[in-house]
């Protein structure tokens, strides 16, 4: 499988792209890719405030506003963490934490949504429309895990039945 | 549909949402600062927490000091002793500069009782959102020193201690 096919299949076609991914398929570059691809794509006009902050206010400043700006992405990181370290605990299989991460991938793809309709209406979100679409990326990440989860322990059933 | 096209579709909504913040940020003008050094101050008008109003443009003939801060703020809470210790130094010859407090928050609860608990007597300005996005200030605490003739001369992003502002307030009083 491609990159694009990994990232799509997670979508369309979550149980055989998950067992795909379990039996060797997943890797780990994918989803670091897109968490830095989401932070630049989403936090652009953050970025661009630190480059003219550091023109009149120096590098130090500058960098104290990149890391706020990449504080941005920490809920996602630390999703996405602890995905992995709730698969490996359930499935125990070696590759569970490569897997786990891909269960962002649907979560990524209402944020995505969710900003692009907001952008192209040029208004911020309400805090509830911001609610119902945190709310809905988080089911659908909920429920690859999910899939993840069975198609990650279908592939140890037969080890560890053989041992 | 297949895989590869949603994952390109991703890729490619990525890509969109980088066009579309490019243009936003253009038509914002946050592609620089509003105030860089040098340039005229943007006024600062508003109720002040003890006496009547504060206006900026009122100030002209010596420097300013402008402190944005905000109560819930810790950074500023753990500066502003200091900065008030440099204010009560200012009210005294040869010093000609003033400092004010601009709560970005705009409470008057709130901000009555950090006066209180920090012991502060400088000058405190209520602001309603119109100074703090004047002079873009995105974090706090931040100071911002106006020199005699109304015109942004030193910029302070940040927690700043004493020694730091007494410099950059001499350095603007000398004639």
């Amino acid at each position: 499988m491609r990159f694009d096919e990994r990232i799509g299949g997670v979508l369309i076609t979550p149980r055989a792209t998950f067992a795909r991914l379990a039996a060797g398929e997943a890797r780990p570059s994918d989803v670091a890719w897109l968490v830095v691809l989401r932070l630049v794509a989403g936090e652009l006009d953050r970025f661009a405030r630190a480059i003219a902050v550091m023109r009149e206010f120096g590098v130090g400043a500058a960098a104290q506003e990149v890391l706020m700006v990449s504080s941005a992405v920490m809920p996602d990181v630390v999703g996405i963490l602890a995905a992995g370290v709730m698969l490996q605990l359930f499935a125990r299989a070696k590759n569970a934490f490569d897997v786990a991460a891909y269960t962002w991938i649907p979560y990524l793809a209402v944020q995505l949504a969710g900003a692009l309709y907001f952008s192209a209406r040029g208004y911020a979100p309400s805090p509830r429309a911001h609610a119902i679409v945190e709310g809905a990326g988080v089911a659908w990440a909920v429920a690859a895990w999910i899939v993840a989860l069975i198609e990650v322990r279908k592939l140890g059933a037969p080890t560890e039945t053989a041992t | 549909m297949s895989a590869k096209w949603v994952g390109r579709a991703i890729l490619v909504a990525l890509g969109v949402l980088f066009a579309l913040r490019i243009v936003q940020l253009r038509g914002q003008g946050l592609l620089h600062v509003a105030t860089p050094r040098g340039s005229l101050a943007p006024d600062v008008a508003g109720p002040l927490l003890v006496g009547d109003r504060f206006r900026l443009s009122d100030e002209r003939g010596h420097p300013v000091v402008l402190v944005f801060w905000a109560p819930w703020c810790g950074p500023c809470r753990a500066e502003l002793p200091g900065v008030e210790r440099v204010s009560r130094t200012l009210a005294a010859a040869p010093h000609s500069a003033r400092i004010i407090a601009v709560d970005t928050e705009g409470n008057r609860d709130t901000a009555l009782e950090a006066q209180a608990k920090l012991g502060l007597t400088m000058p405190i300005v209520l602001d309603d959102g119109s100074a703090a996005a004047a002079y873009q200030v995105t974090m706090i605490p931040q100071t911002v020193i106006v020199d005699r003739t109304g015109r942004v001369a030193s910029l302070i992003r940040g927690s700043a201690s004493e020694d730091e502002l007494m410099r950059a307030i001499e350095r603007v009083e000398k004639p």
